[in-house]
Formats: C-alpha cells, structure tokens, sequence
C-alpha cells in the first residue's frame, strides 16, 4: 500500500517536472488564428527552463517533505494560515491580478515605459503575495515581469520583452486563477494543514533558480554597452571570489592578486592566438600558469605575516607587469597583444567551428557567468571542507591552528594555488572579450580593486564577495551612464563611496556583525578589564 | 657608481621622510595609510602655489628666494597637517575597533577620493615649480671625489638628515614622544596611565602629514613639478621602505630609505632602467626573506 503510493508521488512528481519545463520551452504564444510560435530569445527560453527546473527541485524537496498531496496542503495553508498574511491574501491577490491583467492587455491605458515597468511591479508583487504556490504557476510571468521591467531600467531593446510580456501575462493570470479557486476549495474542505511553511531549502533554491535564470535571459533584452559591462563585473567577481579564498577564509592580504589574473590573461592569448591552441586546452592551461606562479609565489611568502607579506605580493605584482612591459618581444611591451589574430574580430580565435566556445559579446557573457558559477560551486565546497576549516581557523589564530595539528605550510601554498588559479581562468575572458590587452590594464590599483571588493562585501563570504564586485565595477559605469553631468566628479564620488560604506558597516555588506579583528577586540575589551583593577584599589 | 650612490642617497633621503610617517602611524594604529602619499601630493601642491604666490607678490625679489621657500614650506606643512588631521577624525577614527582590514579600504577611497579632488580642481597636467634650484640655491656644489654634487641635493639630504634627527630626539626625549611610544606599545594601558590616545593619534598623523608636506615640497623641487597622481609612486616606494628597515621603527624607516634609493639608482647604473620599478622590490623581497621583520624590527613574541 504504502509502496504504490509513494510509486504514484513519484510518478506525480515526474510528470508535474515535464510539464514545468516543457511549458516555458513552448514559449506560450500558441493561438487560434497564427498557431504556435515562439517569440521568445534562446536566452529567455534557457533562463525559463533553468527556472522550471530549479523550482521542480525546490518543490520536490518541499513535497517529499510533507507527503503525498503535499503541494495542495501546503497552498491551503498559505490561504487559511492566520494572522495578516492571510487576510491580506486574498484582497491584494485579486486587486493584483486586475491592475495586472488591466495593464498589461488593454493598449491605451498608460504608455511605453510606465506601462511596462508598472505591470512588472504588478506580477512580481503578485508572486511575492502569493508566496511559492504563486511562483509555481505565475514563474513564467515573473521572469517576464522581470524582463521587461529591467529592459526598461537598462535601456535595452525591450520589445522581444514586450511581446513575450504581453502574450503570456493572460494566459498565466488564468492558470493563477484556476489555481487559487482550486487553493480556496481545496483550504475549505480539507481538514488538517502543516503549519510550518517559511523555513526549508526551497526558499532558497527557488530563489537562486531565478537570479540564475535572470541573469541567463539578461542579455537578450540589456543593451550591449551594458552586457559588457556585465561580462567584466562577472569577471572581477569570479576573481574576487577566488581572493576571498586567501583573504577572507586564510586572513593572508594580498594586493598582487591581478598579477594572476595577468599570468592567465597572457598565457591563454600566447597560447590560442599566437601558437593557434584550441580554445579549451588554452583555458585551462591559463588556470595552470596561474596557478603554478601562485604557488611560487607562496613559497618565499610563507615566513611572513600580515602586512610584510602584503607588500611583497604587491612587490611581486608590479615585478610581473614590468616583465610584461619590458619583454616586448614576446608580450608586445606596452601596446599589449591582440587578443585574436584580426584584432576586433574575435571569431579568429582557434578551434573547430562545431565546438561552442565563446566569440561574441554574448558568448563571452555566458561563458564569464558560467565561470562564476563554477566558482561559487567550489569555492562553496571548498568552504565547508576539511581543507575550508583549516583556512578558517588560520585566519582566527595561526599558532593556534599550528597547534591544533594544522599544517600551516600546506594550507598557505593550497589557498595561493587555488586563488591563482581562478584568477588565470578568469583572465581567458577580457582578450577574447576586448580583442587587446595591455600591462596597465592589471596595474596596482586592480589589485587594489579586489582587496576592496573582498572587504566591502565581508570577508568570507561569497555573496559578499559578488557583491562587492557589481557595486565596485558597476557603480562608476552606472555613474558615467546615467549622469554624464557629474563624469568628471565620478572617481571623487567613487573615492568617497567607498571610504563611507566603510565607516557606515565596518564588517563590510555580508560580513559577521560583532565579529571583530583581533586588534579591535582587544581594545573592545580595554574598558570592562579597566574596571577591575581599578574597583580593586578603592577597597 | 659614485654618482648613482649620491643620487641614490638624495631620493633614499626623500623615501625616508614620507616612510617615517608611515612607519608612525603604523606603529600606533597597526594600519597602512594608504593615502600618506597623497598628503604628500598636496603639500608639494601647497608648496608650488605658495611659492608662485610669492613670486608674484614681488616677495622672492626682495626678500630673496631661501626664505620664501621656507615661507611656503611653512604653509604647505600648515595644508598638509590639517588634511591629515581631518583625514583621520573623518576615514580612520570611526573604524578604531573595526576588524583589521576596514581601515585599509576607507584609507583606499580616501586615497582615491583626494587624489581626483586635486585632478579635478588643479587639473590633470602637472604644475611646474615657480623657479629652477638652480635659481634658489644657486650654482656650484660639492665637488666629492669627481663627482658634483649641486647644492639641491645637499639641501636635500642635509633637510632629511635634520627632520629624522629632530624627530628621533622628539620621540626619544620630549613627554608627547614618550605617550607616543606607550600608546604603541599599548593603547590600553597607555590609556591607563593617563595618556589621551586619541590626542596622541592626532599628533602622531599631523606629524606624519607635516613630514610628507616637506617630502613633497623636496619631491617638486627634485622633479620640478607636481602632479595629482604624483603620490601613489612615491607612497609605495616610502612603504616598501617602511617595511624594509621594520615597520614601526623610525631608525628602520630612514635606513630602509637610503638603501631602496641606492638600491634603485644603482640598479638602473648596472641593469638599465627597463627595471627601474622592480630593484626596490627585488632588494625587498631578498631582506624578507632572510629577515621576515624587516632590517630593524623585532622580533615579537607571538601572542597566544
């Protein structure tokens, strides 16, 4: 008995999968008189399976959880939970929908922009009321929500979002209905529901589904100036990320790190374009280089601490972009190599034709977030290891982590390999990206670039780390976008930003509040050990 | 190879002024002052405007040119002092007991922030100074073994000579030096026994703003000419020699200095000037590692 059942959840789960994912690759633009067709962007569509997919785990995990008619309990619950969720519920759903439905189909209400970015207001509070269950029917009008709000905002060619927005937005508000009359009915007869419906991993895993299918669908409505901005702010996170690994996690400050974004850099475009090496064996080798000179770099490294090694890494920094300078005949000196053999067409780059690899500007945005996915997947893992521990531990006390059986040596050399090797793997993106790349362009203040990046967002902490990177590389282009008047005055308010973010949140945007350095805490504990001896020499 | 020494000596003795600052402040606060080298830029800025005042005012013709350059050297220490002063109160003492490396970033983006402040309202080309050294000080020199050395580079070496030396005795000798070197020691206890810290952390940065205002005074004159981005170079290389002799240690400082300047001159005179960046490092990263705690400094126990 209890076999077929689970058999039948299972069966359940499956088909309810299928349809999730088949439905945004159908693209939802069938209809009577011009049949199926798809308008949507290749991008989109990706970004919706991603997104039907990462909610299908997000459900199952939640549905496993609460047993065979799972999914229904929990929507009832929502509906008759208690308190002003609930009454709530039901008032803004339906006024929601209407605006919704009323802006989104009628053509002379409102116009253009306003129209647009008011309807994606309208469908992301409208999941956001709903809670998960809404997001199960309405995902698909989320993401266009998105879409065509963010194309709006980033000035890029909206009317792919537009149409897709328009034609799916009905159908979708119907299913929702239906949905819900069937929550209502379902809320009114069944007899018991779980409490519980905030806390699990599906929260998160919905949620990092659709930053994931965002960010895949992003570059077919963003404008292209802004799409390479994205590229290179892809780029400095994935590099921060792997700086965090001896920043954040092993306390070891680094202000040479774009060296090996260099070494890596240098290495592909020596080996892809000028020795003709097939794209996917140069890419790793970029890595490799990287990751070799970070690890002779560790060697003379290990005896210091704190900011004598601080300095010898920038030292070591600005030694290797002087050999870049200087060597001209094989790194081009000062005027840099093309990054292809035609500079500007990247195409040129060599490997099969058959054989995806990136050559466009769009490519180069996947492939770069593709890296940064990667990234956080290892450097998640590498975190919540044995290995991540001991970097862990380093950072708070490295006597103590001496003592406690930790080879301080080992680890120190593995968190400079591996940060340099991510580096050298993000280098592969800006010469196919850029077409060129010159010494300067990995000088002192790039390096210091990512110390900030690391520090702002928090050490240790890899949302923070990407963070600081959008907010650091983003925030001058954004400045230089959309409000040419003050350009000139965009590095002072950069400056300033900075210095403020700091004084505002010292731990930086993610980081542990209270958690001070080891200096601070010792001051913090002056006063209260003051009181002591002084209370001692009254009595 | 004696003239590279001699000018080796001279940009070693500039080094060895702005690395005493940093090497004071580090010595209080733990925190590289990452912009110490552009409160250098804006002393020499303040030197090379005071200066051109003066001219212009008819003062250099009549009172001479030695004194007005003192003149303006008072006014850019003046400038200097009080930027370092408020950089302190506004970027630094906030994050007094924030983890370790917020200090950094906020001395990063004020660093960043002074340095375009100065691009925008100066421009971006460099300002030359008002009259060659060679009409201040006049011509001639010392003649050492074959090799003359002008009468600016003396002034120069014997102004750093003069500046390390009344420092030394400041900090050796007067009661402020002597609450310096406690609160280095130990703010807390320095506290205890009743030193104002945050009056000596003032002091140690208007001090240390005070000598990058005469460093960068001696720079303008030496390159003639300031620029807005002149003190990111001059601020690496004064921290690479704050490191060298033992950062924290003001004898350190002056003697990592003179040897990264001879380090440097006499390697462009053996290996070219390709490199000219590099040797500093080169000799850096050789001392580190035969003596992980720079020239001078100690070694610390470490705390457990």
């Amino acid at each position: 008995m209890t076999d077929l059942r689970a058999r039948l959840h299972r069966v359940a789960l499956a088909s309810g999968a299928a349809v999730l994912v088949s439905w945004p690759l159908a693209g939802f633009t069938a209809t009577a008189e011009k049949g199926p067709s798809f308008p949507l962007d290749p991008a989109i569509r990706i970004g919706l399976v991603v997104l039907g997919l990462g909610t299908c785990w997000a459900y199952a995990l939640r549905i496993r959880a609460l047993g065979p008619g799972g999914l229904l309990k929990w929507g009832a619950a929502a509906v008759r939970s208690p308190g002003w969720v609930g009454q709530a519920f039901w008032g803004l759903f339906v006024a929601l929908l209407a605006i919704g439905l009323v802006l989104a189909t009628v053509p002379w209400i409102g116009s253009g922009r306003f129209r647009l970015l008011l309807g994606a207001l309208t469908c992301i509070l409208l999941c956001l009321t709903m809670g998960l269950p809404g997001l199960l029917v309405l995902q698909n009008t989320l993401l266009m929500g998105i879409v065509a709000g963010a194309s709006a905002l980033l000035d890029g060619d909206g009317r792919a979002a537009v149409e897709a927005f328009r034609s799916t937005f009905p159908v979708a508000a119907v299913l929702g209905t239906v949905y819900a009359v069937g929550l209502a009915a379902w809320a009114i007869l069944a007899p018991k529901v779980p409490p519980r419906l905030k806390e699990g991993p599906e929260l998160r895993w919905g949620s990092l589904a659709v930053l994931l299918a965002f960010m895949v669908a992003l570059p077919s409505f963003a404008s292209r100036t802004w799409t390479s901005n994205l590229v290179e702010a892809l780029v400095f996170a994935t590099i921060a990320l792997g700086l965090n690994i001896t920043m954040g996690m092993a306390g070891l400050l680094v202000l040479g790190h774009a060296a090996f974004w260099a070494v890596g850099a240098y290495t592909f475009t020596l080996l892809a374009v000028q020795c003709g090496w097939n794209f996917w064996l140069a890419f790793p080798a970029a890595g490799a280089a990287a990751a070799i000179t970070g690890l002779l770099l560790g060697l003379p490294a290990l005896r210091l601490r704190g900011d004598y090694l601080a300095i010898v890494t920038l030292g070591f920094g600005e030694a290797i972009r002087w050999v870049l300078k200087n060597e001209s005949g094989i790194t081009g000196g000062d005027a840099g190599i093309p990054g292809s053999e035609v500079p500007g067409d990247v195409r040129a780059v060599h490997g099969p034709a058959w054989l995806w690899q990136p050559r466009t500007t769009n490519d180069c945005y996947w492939f770069a977030l593709g890296l940064l996915v990667l990234c956080v997947t290892c450097v998640t893992v590498l975190s919540r290891s044995r290995f991540g521990r001991a970097l862990f531990a380093l950072r708070e006390d490295e006597t103590a982590a001496k003592c406690m059986g930790i080879d301080t040596v080992r680890v120190k050399l593995i968190a400079f390999t591996a940060s340099a090797f991510w580096a050298g793997l993000a280098g592969v993106v800006h010469p196919i990206f850029r077409g060129q790349i010159t010494p300067d362009l990995f000088d002192f203040n790039a390096s210091v670039l990512f110390v900030a990046m690391v520090v702002l967002g928090g050490l240790g902490s890899i949302p923070g780390s990407i963070a600081g990177a959008a907010i650091l590389f983003l925030l001058p282009q954004l400045l230089r976008d959309k409000f040419p008047a003050i350009q000139e005055y965009r590095m002072l308010i950069f400056g300033a930003v900075m210095a403020a973010m700091m004084v505002v949140k010292p731990e930086g945007i993610f980081g542990r509040a209270g958690k001070a350095g080891e200096d601070g805490a010792g001051e913090e504990g002056g006063p209260e050990g003051s009181a002591a001896p002084a209370a001692g020499a009254v009595r | 190879m004696l003239q590279s020494l001699v000018t080796g000596l001279v940009q070693g003795s500039i080094y060895a002024v702005v690395a005493l600052g940093y090497t004071m402040v580090y010595g209080i606060l733990l925190l590289i002052n990452f912009a110490h080298g552009e409160i250098l830029m804006v002393g020499a800025y303040a030197s090379v405007l005071a200066f051109a005042t003066l001219t212009w005012s008819g003062a250099v013709g009549s009172l001479g040119a030695l004194p007005c350059l003192a003149l303006s050297l008072l006014g850019a220490m003046a400038v200097s002092g009080l930027y370092g002063f408020t950089l302190e109160k506004t970027a630094y003492r906030p994050l007094r007991h924030a983890p370790a490396l917020s200090p950094l970033i906020s001395a990063i983006g004020m660093s960043i922030l002074l340095q375009n402040f100065v691009r925008i309202y100066q421009g971006s080309a460099p300002v030359y100074f008002p009259a060659r050294s060679e009409e201040i000080f006049g011509t001639g020199g010392l003649s050492l073994g074959g090799v003359v050395v002008p009468p600016l580079d003396l002034f120069i070496v014997l102004t750093s000579v003069a500046l390390m030396a009344g420092l030394y005795a400041f900090v050796q000798r007067t009661r402020l030096g002597k609450a310096m070197r406690a609160t280095s020691q130990d703010k807390t206890m320095a506290g205890l026994v009743g030193i104002s810290v945050d009056r000596v952390i003032s002091v140690t940065f208007v001090i240390g703003s005070v000598l990058a205002a005469v460093a960068g005074m001696l720079l303008a004159l030496y390159t003639t000419q300031a620029k807005f981005d002149m003190g990111f170079m001059a601020g690496l290389k004064a921290f690479t020699a704050a490191v060298l002799g033992g950062i924290g240690n003001l004898r350190g400082a002056m003697l990592g200095g003179v040897l990264l300047g001879i380090a440097e001159s006499v390697g462009i005179q053996v290996f070219g000037a390709e490199y000219r960046e590099v040797y500093a490092f080169v000799v850096l990263l050789a001392v580190l590692i035969l003596r992980p705690r720079g020239l001078m400094g100690e070694r610390l126990a470490e705390k457990v």
